[in-house]
């Protein structure tokens, strides 16, 4: 790693690395510490993940300059490797093991924007909302699982953001599946009685659509 | 070991919807993966080139396969298992390189059709965002987050809607941030995850009347904070608090238009501390009032006054000079 120092840096406990809606034209590489990755969503700072040595942050800026879409915060003193589009290349020929990480980092995101593009895709409201319980049940369940009653750690907003639709009408649809007891809503967890049950309620109106 | 396989034409490497980790390439033969379009459900036909891989997003990712891989004459495979697959290519960087391209090209594909999609819906303006979470941050006293936004807010949007209370606020982050810093470090509220402990500050109590002062302050509420900052000047032994309780007392009578109470009341304090760790901008506060009070010679002198003690604080400067070219000087 001596030939990357020059593109070490260190980042104090506590800093901003980026923020949300920044544009960004950097990615980072965590050598040392752990960074949290976080969105403000309303009143509330909402973490999404918190990343160790060894993992990658802010690649989306080697596609475009589009706005950061999380910020990315230093929970320890950082080093990070900091990259951009112009020497992405040549150091990534430098360093496999950075390009793999790299790799395996945009087939994780390549999937996760599919998942979520099947979602969006979907005109029924209904449907949408019963798409993100199956999709946070894809990221949790072990497969073959033919357990039901599946719990996730989500409120009406975090659903509202992935089904692409506004809160109140999220909320809508929640309480529609609430009084046909399909699920069960608390302040920090949604509970789904029957998984099953909303994989044949998608795949139905998925199929009507098409 | 990577294994060599033969598959006879018409048979089938793997179906869409199977869960395995083996990646292949393809020494000689044809093979097709065929996969629908997500967004138009079309047929679409990829044939595999002889030494191509295939089969790599989906063991890699540990994610079902995304189409069919179907055999169109006797074909020659070797098959890998992921960590036999990242052995191969660690060795050379190239097809990583090769592979990155195509990734990351979908990947921006797919990327754009999801946020086209969003467009429709909830996308936030960037620098509403940015002020968004600013003020968020500063509510939350969590300052240096607060003024890093709201400088790269200044950065990025110079003629932004926003601009004047990024601004104002970016003085009052920085301020505060200088005291959470004296006082033991950056203040860190980890998001609400529950993973992380919150970073305890160990404020004293002048402190903490402070920052609930400085945060009805931030809010505009100026009566709340008044009493705060009032309150904070009665206690004893804490000097530090006191000096800033004072300037932002006068901010606040200045913030909420009593210019005759923010000159008696910062006059009061130079006749009391002459002087003051906060000179200029005391001075600044005081020549501001008079400018308003429609007094432009005792505002300049005032002005003029408070200019070379500001040197080392641009933000200050900078507003120093602005409100002297408004006056003409």
């Amino acid at each position: 790693m001596g030939a990357f120092d020059r593109f070490a840096k260190k980042i104090p406990k506590g800093q901003m690395i980026f923020c949300e809606y920044e544009p960004g034209n950097s990615f980072y590489l965590i050598q040392d510490g752990r960074v949290q990755i976080t969105k403000v969503m309303g009143d509330i700072e909402k973490a999404i993940d918190i990343l160790r040595p060894g993992e990658l942050f802010g690649e989306m800026a080697i596609l475009e300059e589009a706005p950061r879409s999380a910020s990315a915060i230093a929970l320890d003193e950082v080093t990070v490797l900091e990259f951009n589009r112009a020497n992405f290349e040549i150091l990534m020929q430098g360093n496999p093991q950075i390009a793999l990480t790299l790799l395996k980092t945009f087939v994780k995101r390549i999937y996760d924007q599919r998942r979520r593009f099947m979602i969006l895709r979907l005109n029924d409201i209904q449907a949408r909302v019963a798409d993100v319980f199956l999709m946070l049940h894809e990221g949790m369940a072990p497969k073959h699982s033919e357990q039901d009653r599946w719990e996730f750690p989500v409120t009406t907003n975090d659903v509202a953001h992935w089904a692409g639709i506004a809160p109140d009408k999220a909320r809508t649809v929640i309480n529609q599946f609430v009084s046909q007891r399909r699920i069960e809503l608390y302040p920090n967890k949604i509970v789904v009685q029957n998984i099953h049950d909303l994989q044949r309620l998608v795949s139905s109106r998925r199929r009507d659509e098409e | 070991m990577p294994k060599p396989v033969r598959f006879k034409t018409d048979s089938v490497v793997y179906f869409q919807g199977d869960v395995d980790e083996r990646i292949y390439i393809l020494k000689s033969g044809r093979i097709v993966l065929r996969s629908k379009d997500i967004e138009t459900g079309q047929e679409i036909n990829d044939l595999i080139q002889t030494g191509e891989f295939f089969g790599v997003k989906s063991a890699l990712g540990r994610f079902p396969r995304e189409e069919d891989a179907l055999v169109l004459s006797d074909s020659d495979v070797v098959q890998f298992s992921v960590p036999e697959f990242e052995q191969v290519v660690s060795s050379n960087t190239r097809i990583i390189i090769k592979m990155l391209k195509v990734f990351s090209n979908q990947l921006r594909r797919i990327h754009s059709k999801v946020s086209s999609m969003l467009n429709q819906h909830d996308q936030i303006d960037p620098a509403e965002g940015l002020h968004h979470s600013a003020s968020f941050y500063f509510r939350n006293k969590q300052f240096a987050h607060a003024a890093y936004i709201w400088r790269r807010y200044l950065e990025l949007y110079p003629d932004g809607r926003h601009v004047e209370d990024a601004r104002r606020y970016l003085g009052r982050a920085e301020q505060s941030e200088t005291v959470q810093a004296h006082h033991g470090g950056e203040r860190t509220t980890p998001a609400s995850s529950g993973e992380e402990p919150r970073v305890r500050e160990e404020l004293s109590d002048a402190g903490t009347v402070f920052f609930e002062a400085e945060s009805a302050f931030a809010n505009d509420n100026f009566a709340e904070a008044i009493k705060g900052f009032q309150e904070v000047l009665n206690f004893p032994d804490d000097k530090e608090y006191k000096f800033k309780a004072q300037v932002q007392l006068g901010r606040c009578y200045f913030e909420s238009g009593d210019t005759g109470r923010t000159i008696r009341h910062f006059s009061q304090v130079l006749k009391e501390i002459p002087r003051h760790p906060q000179m200029s901008e005391i001075l600044f506060y005081i020549g501001s009032s008079y400018l308003k009070n429609g007094d432009v010679q005792k505002g300049t002198t005032f002005l003029k006054k408070a200019r070379p003690g500001a040197a080392e604080e641009p933000a200050l400067r900078r507003k120093i000079d602005k409100a002297l070219s408004q006056a003409g000087s």
